[in-house]
């Protein structure tokens, strides 16, 4: 298991559990970042924001919050 | 029960900003604004809610002889955690004061927009399912059935383009229809919960302590008991504000009991989100066929791998920034000068005309040197809101918000705030109208009061005079020590907001980042004629009556009226309440030096910085610039001119700016910066004399 801000770009990963505090825990749920949820990350440079692809929408998610969020990787796909 | 359709005469005397027929609701960037501005086209108004920065949109929308007033609600992912800004939008929705909602779904996204649905759903009102964005389903090989949808939701379905004329003509009729004939959803989403046991409990336990607590619902009594059971469950931040603290107590341990029994480790209200998008998930597939599965390669993806490089994005960025620049402050330049020009000419010739002095005087210098001083901002607004739209609807917005939080975070701001900062040096008040896109309060304020630190085109000229007459040899240098000064404090300030009285919840940037699209002109149009329309309605009025009184305390003074010649005759100025407050004034400054004539220059100063060196040159009895340059540097030394540039500097930097602040984020917050930043020059002046002084 490593945290979400630690995966390269073009991972496939799924979300484990969310460690960030209830009010971001709820809004991330409501964004469908939720535990057993796959993911996308399609942009991390290892610093600012990640950009993530979840439910066919792209959402960027801060550092912080990322470093939050453990996941474990599917596959990687070098193709996208 | 109001009548089902309002006549105009009702229509307006329905004012109250929460009031309205049709609601448009949905997720951000879904394409509501372009169905509101066919719906409502000229009739719209911003509808601002009181104590909160994010405003809707209300207009009137027509079919023969009935007139139904339309809403646009700032766009909201669900029911649940709020900000203080997303509190509005559920006010509105669940206190049922409207007719129809207009559900905006977009159709490439369709598992998360449907989250809202289901939610909407809950709340028993007749609702009309928009699915937009037809023709991007169709490229990205996307099917919807609309009848298997409408079977399931229970209300009628349309699936439309929202920039194709014949389509948006279907949805107005279906709109009038369907308040004629009202369509209420199936509550599929508490049908489906309810068969949970834990769901069932939570209901009970609820409703339980609310009668038990004796409490009044009001305006919540529409809904049933699931409903009210499951926003209250689900947290909804706007529900939970409604009870008085003992039941609050009572509901939070009833749920926590719930939880305990359960084993909900994640707490109910992520548990019932889950089981939403359980749900959703479940019946997905009898309404959506995805023909290719999502390895979308489109336009939008290969101009985002420039737009988004941690290199080229900022170079991209600084580059539309420049435009932007040239766009706002040089296009405008002609427009402004222009209206100078005219405004000028019509004071000469009233004041040529009008026999009585005083009237001529009050109408020349006061009356249409006020107006003029607020419309010559009118084509540099009206371009910055063109610019600004533009970037917010074609999506670039948030790719800035991507490339730039890196370094923003750093002094606790987000990528939401770089481009109101730097528009802060073409003028503030367009830094302080365009922090408009950011959605989060406390972050809105921080970069609102760093703003006016930002030294601004208008104090670049003073500071090139100033410059040039304390330091001759070295002005060039200390134009650079002001401009990276004011970087400097703006940052400083912004920080230290960020670790104290605007301290944010936590740090969690969590954002959509739509497709790329091409702007359309007519929203950007519409939009730009909105908040131009407010600027006038709501500033314009402040910032010459700020004018007006400046005008009135140069005219007269504690030994009565002295007449409009006070203006230009420095002797006749010395008797006027302008100086006598520079007098009053003049102990606060004396440890800085100052003598009465660089207090009362401040005074005018607030009005407008330009205002400081024509009456520099007035005071001192200069005939053009050379000459005050050589009375200026005779009479105030280095230093003393120093301390001055820097006060300067500092201190609110006009009128316009304190009256956009108190217009964007209230009076208190505008008091708060032009009292800081008024402590702010003392103390920095001080510094520099006393530096100074060691020398």
């Amino acid at each position: 298991m490593s945290v979400l801000a630690e995966i390269k770009p073009h991972s496939l990963v799924q979300i484990n559990d969310i460690k960030s505090g209830a009010f971001a825990k709820r809004r991330l749920a409501q964004m469908g970042i939720r535990k057993n949820k796959t993911l996308r990350v399609l942009k991390n440079i290892g610093k600012g924001p990640l950009l993530v692809e979840v439910n066919h929408s792209k959402l960027v998610v801060g550092r912080k919050l990322a470093e939050k969020i453990m996941v474990s990787q599917v596959l990687t796909k070098k193709t996208l | 029960m109001r009548p089902t359709v309002l006549d105009k005469e009702e229509l307006t005397s329905q004012t109250d900003a929460f009031h309205s027929d049709v609601l448009l609701v949905g997720n951000p960037n879904v394409g509501k604004t372009a169905i509101f501005n066919f719906l409502t086209g000229a009739s719209q108004k911003v509808a601002n809610f009181p104590g909160i920065t994010v405003s809707g949109k209300k207009g009137e929308c027509r079919a023969n002889d009935l007139v139904l007033s339309v809403m646009d609600l700032p766009g909201i992912y669900g029911f649940g955690p709020a900000s203080p800004e997303e509190l509005a939008p559920r006010k509105i929705l669940l206190q049922k004061d409207y007719q129809i909602i207009i559900n905006v779904i977009d159709g490439t996204k369709l598992e998360r927009n449907l989250f809202l649905t289901y939610q909407l759903a809950a709340l028993n009102m007749n609702t009309l399912v928009v699915i937009t964005f037809a023709d991007k389903m169709e490229e990205e090989g996307i099917i919807i059935k609309p009848d298997k949808m409408e079977k399931l939701l229970g209300v009628p379905v349309l699936i439309i383009n929202s920039f194709n004329k014949p389509d948006l003509e279907r949805l107005r009729s279906a709109i009038f229809k369907q308040v004629r004939h009202p369509r209420i959803p199936k509550p599929i989403l508490l049908t489906k919960l309810k068969e949970e046991q834990i769901f069932r409990e939570a209901i009970a336990q609820i409703i339980e302590r609310i009668e038990k607590a004796d409490f009044s619902l009001n305006e919540l009594t529409h809904l049933s008991d699931e409903a009210l059971a499951y926003f209250i469950a689900l947290k909804d931040d706007y529900m939970w504000k409604y009870f008085s603290s003992p039941l609050k107590e009572s509901l939070e341990k009833a749920i926590r009991e719930i939880e305990r029994k359960y084993e909900l480790t994640i707490g109910l209200d992520i548990w019932l989100i889950e089981k939403e998008y359980e749900i959703i998930e479940q019946i997905q597939g009898q309404i959506i066929i995805r023909k290719k599965e999502a390895e979308k390669q489109g336009v939008s993806e290969t101009i985002d791998r420039v737009l988004l490089h941690p290199f080229w994005g900022i170079v991209i960025f600084i580059g539309v920034m420049w435009v932007m620049f040239q766009l706002i402050f040089v296009i405008s330049q002609p427009g402004s000068d222009l209206l100078d020009l005219l405004f000028s000419k019509l004071a000469r010739v009233v004041k040529k005309n009008v026999p009585i002095p005083i009237l001529a005087s009050f109408i020349a210098d006061g009356l249409i040197n006020g107006v003029g001083f607020v419309l010559i901002f009118i084509p540099q607004i009206a371009l910055l809101f063109i610019g600004l739209t533009m970037m917010e609807q074609s999506g670039y917005l948030a790719r800035v918000v991507f490339i730039t939080d890196r370094f923003m975070s750093k002094i606790g701001l987000s990528g939401r705030s770089i481009a109101p900062l730097i528009l802060g040096f073409g003028c503030n008040v367009s830094g302080v109208l365009s922090t408009k896109s950011i959605t989060d309060r406390k972050e809105r304020i921080t970069t609102i009061l760093a703003n006016p630190f930002i030294p601004c085109s208008a104090r670049f000229p003073v500071f090139v005079m100033l410059s040039a007459a304390f330091f001759p040899k070295h002005a060039g240098s200390i134009l650079t020590l002001m401009y990276f000064t004011g970087i400097t404090m703006a940052i400083l300030v912004s920080w230290l907001l960020r670790n104290t009285i605007t301290k944010g919840e936590e740090s969690s940037l969590l954002l959509e980042m739509p497709d790329l699209s091409v702007p359309s002109l007519r929203t950007t149009l519409y939009q730009t004629y909105l908040y131009l329309r407010e600027f006038v309605e709501h500033a314009a009025s402040w910032i010459a009556a700020g004018v007006v009184g400046i005008w009135i305390l140069s005219v007269t003074g504690p030994r009565g009226f002295l007449g409009p010649d006070a203006m230009s005759d420095p002797k006749l100025m010395q008797e006027s309440w302008i100086f006598f407050f520079g007098k009053l004034l003049l102990p606060i400054f004396s440890p800085l030096g100052w003598n009465v004539e660089l207090v009362v220059a401040l005074i005018f100063g607030f009005v407008a910085k330009e205002i400081v060196i024509s009456t520099l040159g007035l005071l001192y009895g200069a005939r053009g610039e050379e000459s005050l340059l050589v009375a200026l540097g005779s009479s105030v030394t280095p230093i003393t001119g120093l301390a001055y540039m820097f006060f300067i500097l500092m201190y609110t930097p006009c009128i316009a700016t304190v009256v956009a602040i108190k217009n964007e984020i209230g009076g208190k917050w505008a008091t708060f910066s032009v009292v800081v930043s008024l402590l702010i020059a003392w103390v920095t002046a001080f510094i520099v004399i006393s530096i100074g002084g060691l020398f």
